[in-house]
């Protein structure tokens, strides 16, 4: 089940896609800019498609993009090609939403905007000369499946965010290079699950996928257990014994903190990647060993080389210019509401929490394995076979309040705790009159983050977030710094785009401009967060 | 040919040609007279509508039709007048919904008729 929003002034698709293909969920008809902006910010997060007319026989006023003093021909021509500027508009707000334009490319009122279209990534067309209930049906669930494909693969949540895109398309060139990978990022946003699931799996390799955590691993066993040994080359070693390098031999080795390695085994890995051998502790034979080598680590290993910490001519071998960072999970807050329904389903498949929703829908007769997610605003009026889960405005409010330290790890675990806890609690209570809708309690949330919470989660409406503060000659200096710290913040969270910190600070996008020129006022510098976002 | 007849045929193959064939496009191939009646009626009678209100096909094609005189004898738009006739002919029994079937499938083949005519013609301006 997808969730379309249709953006037309008449009413003609939105009676039939909800009559002839019943099986989305569908928002509208909005008819106008005003209506748009309005929708996108109540389901926004939930949109998977978005169903856009060109030509708006609608009101002047309710047009957007008409000049001052527009002659009648002038305000024919807008309203023709009003959808190709909701478009441009609605891009600003959200780069990869899919959008299927309900006209052919042949009746773009513009030559021009219809190559712009072309060469636009996530903007489909139905040619609605022949479109029938099944055409748009098979085109609706080919672009779902698409869309979905890049946010979520396996175990693997990328996001619509377009950080954690350059990321996926990043790691898929490394990983069918021969050089190897830095991961960095702080813990928990999920380094391993992406070597495992995404780098080796992309690579091409054949061989087996070997992953060392050095942080557990006592140094002295370290190159031992890596390289391999020979019977009798240390106390306790009674047979040889093959290393990390020689399992993963054809296909990829993992080495989770890598800041942890001991000494010797740096000087030992060195080699191994200068020469492509390893050599066992205690034996003079060396074998030849193809190995992609993926490392990971949450500290920043140039610091540590600065240091003298850990070895520059092996950090060197691990191309760092080619580091690929991931972002905290605070940086992705635009993604929450689908990281959430991506948590769940990824929760519904164990096995303990599988058995206790199962009980529930038997009891309460209730189809399906699907777990629908709702907000207060979106409850249906009656019961639905459908199971539904409830995350009202306050309890979304406090997921994204939370900092998250332990990041993705953290959030999975919480959804995954409040999931048991909800349906653990429902298995002794009879089902209210809706047991269709399942609310998890804002109180079971609040218990659930109190462990990891940090003294600045603010109560209350809006953005939150940390900031330093240092003192200063003046109060408007510690101001301004504060002011540059949070600007800086939502310039990363929402990729570089003023459109979106607008909508934070000020409450539309529009004033975007304005932003920006603050933004330059504080001495901040596009070109140097760039590279923070890549 | 001037650019105000090419945009002419657009909103003409929009305003008309998308919505005169809607419903009964959609239709299912085991669909029964009533399906049919009710998705003519809404093609026919209620062409379009929105917050503005309805209008029919007919009432659009009068609206619209004086926009193509400058192409003289056309056969697209004499097509267009020929269909838009026969459905005039109808409408007074479509509206009480009272259609035969055989009424249905002539109406129906004269909606097919327009949205194809009107497709036609925005096609030829567009290439000339």
């Amino acid at each position: 089940m997808a969730h379309i929003l249709i953006v037309d002034d008449q009413d003609r698709y939105a009676e039939l896609c909800r009559r002839a293909i019943p099986e989305h969920d569908y928002h509208g008809p909005v008819r106008n800019w005003k209506e748009l902006a309005a929708a996108l910010k109540k389901h926004g997060q939930r949109i998977d498609l978005v169903l856009l007319d060109v030509h708006f026989d609608i009101a002047e006023e309710d047009l957007i993009g008409l000049p001052k003093d527009a002659t009648a021909k002038v305000v024919e021509q807008i309203r023709r090609e009003q959808g190709l500027l909701l478009l441009e508009k609605l891009r600003h707000r959200d780069p990869q939403l899919p959008v299927v334009l309900m006209t052919s490319r042949d009746d773009l009122p513009l030559e021009r905007a219809a190559e712009e279209m072309q060469a636009e990534e996530y903007t489909y067309f139905l040619d609605d000369d022949y479109v029938d209930a099944s055409a748009l049906r098979t085109q609706i669930e080919g672009i779902v499946r698409a869309s979905r494909g890049l946010e979520k693969e396996g175990p693997i949540f990328w996001g619509r965010g377009r950080r954690m895109q350059r990321v996926r398309s990043r790691l898929l060139t490394l990983a069918l290079g021969r050089l190897p990978i830095i991961l960095g990022g702080p813990t928990g946003t999920g380094k391993s699950l992406l070597a495992r699931h995404f780098i080796h799996r992309r690579s091409g390799r054949r061989g087996s996928f070997v992953a060392v955590d050095l942080s557990t691993m006592p140094r002295e066993l370290m190159t031992a257990h890596l390289f391999g040994s020979v019977k009798g080359s240390y106390t306790g070693s009674v047979a040889d014994k093959k290393g990390a390098f020689e399992e993963a031999d054809g296909g990829t080795l993992f080495l989770d903190e890598i800041g942890n390695l001991s000494e010797d085994a740096q000087k030992m890995l060195l080699s191994v990647l200068q020469e492509g051998v390893v050599t066992r502790i205690g034996d003079v034979r060396e074998r030849k060993v193809d190995v992609k080598l993926v490392v990971a680590t949450h500290e920043d290993l140039g610091a540590m080389v600065a240091e003298g910490r850990f070895r520059r001519d092996l950090f060197m071998r691990l191309n760092p210019a080619c580091t690929v960072k991931l972002p905290s999970l605070v940086e992705r807050e635009l993604d929450y509401s689908r990281l959430l329904a991506f948590c769940v389903e990824q929760a519904l498949a164990g096995p303990y929490l599988q058995e206790l929703v199962h009980s529930y829908r038997e009891r309460h007769g209730l189809d399906g394995k699907e777990i629908r997610i709702l907000s207060d605003d979106s409850i249906p009026q009656t019961r639905e076979t459908v199971l539904s889960l409830l995350l009202s405005t306050k309890s979304m409010g406090q997921l994204h309040r939370h900092r998250w330290p332990g990041n993705l790890r953290e959030f999975a675990m919480t959804v995954e705790n409040a999931l048991v806890f909800t349906f653990a609690e429902l298995a002794n209570v009879p089902g209210g009159a809706r047991p269709d809708v399942v609310q998890i309690r804002p109180k079971l949330l609040r218990d659930l983050l109190r462990a990891t919470q940090t003294p600045d989660e603010i109560e209350g409406e809006g953005w939150g977030t940390q900031v330093r503060i240092t003192p200063a000659d003046t109060l408007n200096r510690v101001a301004s710094e504060v002011e540059r710290q949070y600007f800086i913040q939502l310039y990363l969270i929402h990729d570089g785009d003023f459109r979106g910190m607008a909508s934070v600070l000020m409450g539309s996008p529009d004033y975007a401009r304005k932003v920006q020129l603050r933004f330059n006022q504080l001495g901040l510098k596009v070109r140097d967060l760039k590279n923070r976002i890549a | 040919m001037s650019d105000l007849l090419r945009e002419a045929a657009a909103k003409a193959k929009h305003d008309l040609g998308k919505y005169i064939a809607f419903q009964t496009r959609w239709l299912p191939e085991d669909a029964n007279h009533q399906d049919w009646t009710k998705a003519l009626y809404s093609d026919l009678v209620q062409t379009r509508r929105g917050p503005n209100g309805v209008e029919s096909a007919v009432a659009i094609w009068e609206r619209i039709r004086s926009d193509f005189a400058a192409l003289g004898k056309d056969d697209d738009v004499s097509g267009v007048d020929d269909a838009i006739a026969a459905i005039r002919e109808l409408m007074p029994a479509l509206e009480r919904e009272e259609i035969t079937p055989e009424n249905a499938e002539n109406l129906a083949q004269a909606s097919r008729e327009v949205a194809q005519r009107l497709a036609a013609l925005h096609k030829r301006l567009k290439e000339i």
